[in-house]
């Protein structure tokens, strides 16, 4: 069988990230390119090869951001103390390879590589505050010093067509929120940042999603 | 007809989200988590690599890839700590005590004859929709499966397992089209709801998806399936649980996840408001609970709580009333 459009491996290794649900299963922590490679349609060299292109595609972002000697001073001075672990939750906005918690990442290794702070993407394609609530514990269990998070977007897609409920409704989603932030103030010392959802282009949102290969009618209003 | 891995499903994307893999069944207990904290694979009991590989099932979360993977047992064996002979193995054990209860079952002169007469045409698919209950290898749904493959060899009927362990109402909209509409099923039947009711944390926190939430979704999925698919729909309740068991289980307790039999019952009274013929499980396995009826963890159903929900099925659906 031959490997898929190369272009098509990369969308589907930047939003797609199976390694941090499947570190759960017993074998979870063993999980190397090795094993990843195949269910991407690819071999592990060309594995590693978009990877590290992703790296360096959100290095030289970091950088171009840092040329603004204004912006590297406010990195200088964000609040992370060294040692520290921050913790980036969300969707696909989150969990894309090349995301603002990536950039974010590299901001900080640019400026400030000795204070060895610790950045978590827990972002997962797909996710809605209702299932950020599922697995919220062990995210807190990361012990972060800060909690970074973007979600939001997944409740309000709908299936198929707008007249239906979106996948959360927005009582629901407002009750998740709130209790992701209880389950933070009482179990954690987290420090809680939000970030609420950016706009979407509808009329593209509807071009792209019935033409791909593995449609599935979930008008998605955020990237694949 | 064998469980291939064609039956595998293409789940949606959005079931990378949440607790598609820890949901209803965590793998590791305590002991082997910690342990499993980057230090090499994580030791477990054969008894706790069964219970891993009874509800998790990977391999449908991966088919999802926009890639869509071929998938071989080769591939997903070592995601369990174990090379693919030893996982094939323990899920042939499964498969067969599927089969042994379906045998069981028809010993019984008046099941037999209710499975010869169940609803189902030649050629057409079944598909079986829910979380871990659903998902399990030795299921309801895969006993009936293998009724059916007893008793009406030559009718060629597929049968789709579309459980996925962990799934709420929510989660199981999201992957519909791709689980349910695109596999063409002349029948559904669905088993959901346990996990909406799911609580995390020490202290009562808010269930997984509100009441309310979750009556809507449901109306949703059966608009849908009505809209898209023209199948025949049955539902099943929510099955009591025995709560001070999952308190002490070794998989759900350290997870701090928490059902509450109050909770379950107002989604079986939900359930059994949809417009479409229900199975009230809580009237089959009944509050308390029959400690034989459940795995040690509280939560799932054992074999023989499996094979009571499908004999309770199996009766109901030949009584001919469908839709």
């Amino acid at each position: 069988m031959g490997q898929p459009p190369r272009a098509e491996i990369e969308e589907s290794m930047q939003y797609h990230h199976p390694e941090k649900t499947l570190a759960e299963l017993p074998g979870g922590q063993e999980i190397g390119d090795e094993l990843l490679a195949p269910f991407f349609g690819t071999d592990v060299r060309t594995y590693r090869e978009i990877k590290v292109a992703f790296a360096e595609r959100t290095r030289r972002c970091a950088r171009e951001l840092l040329q603004d000697a204004r912006f590297a001073r406010l990195v200088d001075r964000l609040p992370f103390e060294p040692g520290s672990t921050i913790i980036g939750l969300g969707d696909s906005i989150t969990d894309d390879s090349q995301s603002w918690l990536e950039i974010l990442r590299h901001l900080l290794a640019e400026r400030r590589p000795e204070d060895g702070i610790r950045l978590v993407n827990a972002g997962i394609s797909g996710d809605t505050t209702s299932g950020l609530l599922g697995r919220f514990l062990d995210v807190l269990e990361g012990d972060p010093a800060w909690i970074v998070t973007l979600i939001g977007t997944n409740d309000v897609a709908f299936v198929r067509d707008p007249r239906t409920k979106p996948l959360v409704s927005p009582e629901e989603t407002g009750k998740n929120l709130r209790t992701l932030r209880d389950l933070a103030e009482t179990l954690s010392e987290a420090r809680l940042v939000w970030m609420t959802p950016p706009p979407a282009i509808e009329g593209r949102v509807a071009r792209d999603s019935p033409p791909h290969p593995n449609q599935r009618g979930v008008t998605r209003t955020s990237p694949r | 007809m064998e469980l291939t891995r064609r039956d595998f499903l293409r789940v949606g994307g959005s079931v990378f989200g949440g607790a598609a893999v820890l949901g209803l069944a965590g793998c590791a207990s305590p002991e082997a988590r910690q342990q499993g904290e980057g230090k090499g694979p994580v030791e477990l009991s054969r008894e706790d690599l069964e219970y891993a590989i009874q509800f998790q099932h990977p391999e449908k979360m991966l088919a999802g890839l926009p890639t869509q993977p071929e998938i071989t047992d080769a591939m997903i064996a070592p995601f369990f700590g174990v090379d693919a002979n030893v996982y094939e193995e323990i899920r042939a054990g499964f498969a067969v005590r599927a089969h042994e209860a379906a045998l069981e079952l028809l010993e019984n002169f008046d099941l037999r004859e209710r499975v010869d007469r169940l609803p189902f045409e030649a050629g057409t698919t079944v598909v079986g929709l829910g979380d871990s209950i659903t998902d399990d290898l030795q299921s309801w749904f895969e006993i009936l499966r293998n009724l059916v493959e007893e008793r009406r060899p030559r009718d060629d009927i597929r049968f789709v397992n579309a459980g996925f362990s962990g799934d709420t109402t929510s989660q199981i909209i999201s992957r519909f089209l791709g689980d349910v509409v695109q596999q063409g099923p002349a029948w559904i039947i669905s088993m959901m709801g346990t996990n909406d009711v799911r609580r995390h944390g020490e202290d009562p926190t808010k269930i997984l998806v509100s009441h309310d939430e979750t009556e809507a979704n449901l109306n949703m999925i059966r608009n849908f399936a009505e809209e898209q698919t023209g199948a025949n729909r049955i539902w099943m309740t929510p099955t009591p649980v025995i709560e001070d068991r999952i308190a002490d289980s070794p998989f759900l307790a350290p997870q701090q996840l928490m059902w509450r039999n109050e909770d379950l019952e107002e989604v079986a009274d939900i359930v059994r408001g949809i417009d479409d013929p229900v199975v009230n499980l809580q009237d089959v396995i009944r509050d308390p609970v029959d400690p034989e009826l459940l795995l040690p963890d509280g939560l799932h159903p054992s074999l023989e709580g499996q094979r009571t929900i499908a004999a309770a099925l199996v009766e109901r659906l030949a009584e001919g009333r469908g839709r």
